[in-house]
């Protein structure tokens, strides 16, 4: 700063005083500026789901395993996303495979159920992370947990945890988007939006797993948890077109993670939580003012042998939870029904093994009147159920 | 905008500008590359000025390659993008260093000294406020509320008030008490024309190792305070 002008604006308690507030106000001015006006309400939206509307008991009507890239042994995470009804696909799968789990390998693969053919597509990597640390900037060290999101414009968002220096307390979560919206499966590519920004501390150790609640603005609210030794749950809030718009902590409990969001009303939701401690079980945590503020509620009465959850609202009362129903290991998997949220009963048993067989990391997905749910296979494979509703005689 | 809209915008956490992403992977690379090239001007101090100057350019030009063969692609890998704050530490010192012989130092008036200090230990309890929000160890959530106008007023606000209290022009220096405020001024400058490095205020003030860095320089200065009275005759100790 030349000397003349620290001489006038040093000069005396008024002309600090003036300069002081004209500098002010032009950064505050700047900022308010620049920032898109006040973000509604979250007000999430139910699914246009008449005919699960009916309670009527689940009809089993396929099952199999996603078919896995070549010289993939490993295969964990998958992610459901339901297309549109004029999209050639039903869903589309997403998971993460490669040798092992954290293997320097490990990519993003997709597949998807076509709706002419009724079969899974060969899968194929859509994501691998020497390319995203290319145009990151900055090195990846290994890739897992992909959860979709598809957009009101029709583009598909992708979130992916990708780690740093470190084990998986080292993760981020990076956002990508679908490279072009026209894309068929067989040209689908991402490109990398950002690295969510969502802790001081070289932003590390958040993680994602669990699919987003869908707004009425066409945003999203995406549900993520932290692990760097304890463990909570925060919700992120999208826009419609993907943008980043805040984070609120969902639970006050330091041995939470992956919650799993289910609408009661439009302000009302509740987070399904794994729980870490020995003889857990699903936790709860409550919104009744659109995902401003959370409070924690006692424990649901399933047992959760600290195993990811997975749930699904498909009209008010129509709850679906898919969940490790056994206390102390992932050997059975259920997919349990309620009205409330609170109160569970037993749908349909998915997959019940023995010893150290592993059914896990369950995801559910709603499209063409069928409920999906796809999970684990002994960290091998990526398995899919399919049921339906029958519609009662008249 | 009404005012009714902007002090609602000015309170919210939900209307976040996040930086460019392009301009986030240059930043990466150019706030490294001056962070880098200071630390090897302040190890090389022995060289002679020639030497160090080529060393730091050397340094600084191999961070700004991109991709993997750049150190700024591993050191992202592991602390993202430093903070705007010690960017322009760096740049300072590094602008102030190059131009001289090493171990010629320029006075500081005690003034300055001592709003340095206060500003340094701000920055260390806010660090500390961070670190204890991100264990989710505090009733609220502080580095949310780091995306609002809010707490980039608060900051402002904050600065403003440190100018006029330390802004006095003394006889004997040229500008006492002005770095602190001018530092903070600068960087929420920077902070809202780029929204660097993430778009929240907290990690543009203030990252992990330059909270350490602080630390240090704290805990240096009290041992040598505790060792130099300890060499002190006993008749001048307190």
């Amino acid at each position: 700063m030349p000397d003349s002008l620290i001489a006038v604006v040093t000069r005396s308690f008024s002309t600090r005083l003036l300069f002081g507030l004209l500098i002010c106000a032009a950064l505050m001015g700047l900022d308010v500026g620049r920032r898109s006006g006040v973000t509604p309400l979250a007000q999430a939206v139910w699914p246009t789901v008449e005919k699960a509307a009916a309670v009527s008991p689940l009809l089993p009507v396929g099952r199999g395993h996603i078919p896995m890239p070549a010289n993939t042994p490993a295969a964990h995470a998958s992610s459901l996303l339901a297309m549109p009804a004029a999209h050639p696909s039903a869903l589309l799968a997403f998971w993460f495979a490669g040798t092992r789990e954290s293997a320097a390998d490990v990519q993003i693969a997709a597949s998807q159920f076509d709706r002419a053919t009724q079969q899974w597509s060969a899968a194929r990597f859509v994501v691998n992370r020497d390319a995203m640390g290319e145009q990151l900037g900055f090195g990846v060290r290994r890739l897992g947990n992909p959860v979709a999101w598809l957009d009101p414009r029709g583009k598909i968002h992708l979130f992916v945890v990708a780690t740093g220096l470190g084990g998986w307390a080292a993760s981020r979560i990076v956002h990508l988007s679908q490279s072009h919206e026209d894309q068929d499966f067989a040209a689908l590519s991402f490109d990398v939006v950002r690295v969510l920004p969502l802790s001081w501390l070289w932003n590390t150790s958040f993680l994602v797993r669990t699919a987003p609640l869908a707004l009425a603005d066409g945003g999203m609210v995406l549900p993520v948890h932290f692990e760097l030794g304890i463990k909570y749950p925060v919700a992120l809030r999208f826009d419609a077109n993907g943008e980043f718009k805040g984070m609120v902590r969902i639970s006050s409990r330091k041995h939470l993670l992956q919650p799993t969001l289910l609408m009661v009303s439009e302000s009302h939701w509740l987070a399904l939580l794994r729980d870490q401690r020995p003889d857990g079980k699903v936790a709860v945590a409550q919104t009744l003012d659109n995902g401003q503020h959370w409070v924690d509620l006692p424990d649901l009465a399933l047992d959760n042998p600290d195993s990811s959850v997975a749930g699904l609202v498909l009209a008010p009362g129509r709850l679906f939870l898919a969940h490790n129903s056994s206390p102390h290991s992932r050997t059975a998997l259920d997919l349990s029904a309620s009205v409330d949220g609170r109160t569970w009963a037993l749908a349909q048993g998915l997959a019940h093994g023995a010893g150290s067989d592993e059914y896990s990391y369950p995801a559910l997905a709603w499209v063409d009147d069928s409920l999906w749910v796809s999970y684990t296979d002994q960290r091998q494979r990526i398995a899919w159920q399919r049921f339906s509703f029958p519609t009662s005689a008249p | 905008m009404d005012l009714n809209a902007f002090l609602n915008t000015l309170w919210s956490a939900g209307t976040p500008v996040l930086p460019n992403p392009a301009a986030m992977r240059v930043a990466l690379h150019g706030v490294w590359a001056i962070v880098l090239g200071s630390g090897a001007l302040l190890l090389a101090y022995k060289l002679a000025r020639p030497y160090r100057l080529g060393l730091s350019f050397l340094l600084m030009s191999w961070t700004l390659v991109p991709g993997s063969a750049s150190p700024a692609y591993w050191l992202g890998l592991a602390f993202q993008t430093p903070s705007l704050t010690s960017a322009v530490i760096c740049l300072g010192w590094f602008l102030s260093h190059a131009r001289r012989e090493p171990g010629i130092a320029v006075p500081m008036a005690n003034g300055q000294i001592n709003a340095l200090k206060i500003l340094a230990g701000m920055g260390v309890v806010l660090g500390w406020v961070l670190l204890l929000d991100t264990l989710a160890l505090l009733p609220v959530s502080v580095y949310a509320w780091g995306f609002s106008s809010a707490a980039f007023g608060a900051v402002t606000v904050l600065a403003t008030l440190l100018w006029l209290v330390w802004g006095t022009a003394g006889a004997d220096r040229r500008a006492p008490g002005l770095v602190g405020p001018l530092l903070i001024l600068c960087v929420l400058t920077l902070f809202v024309l780029t929204r660097l490095p993430t778009g929240n205020v907290w990690d543009a003030l203030i990252d992990p190792w330059l909270w350490v860095a602080l630390q240090m320089g704290w805990l240096i200065s009290v041992a040598r305070r505790l060792l130099a009275g300890k060499h002190l005759p006993p008749a001048t100790r307190a």
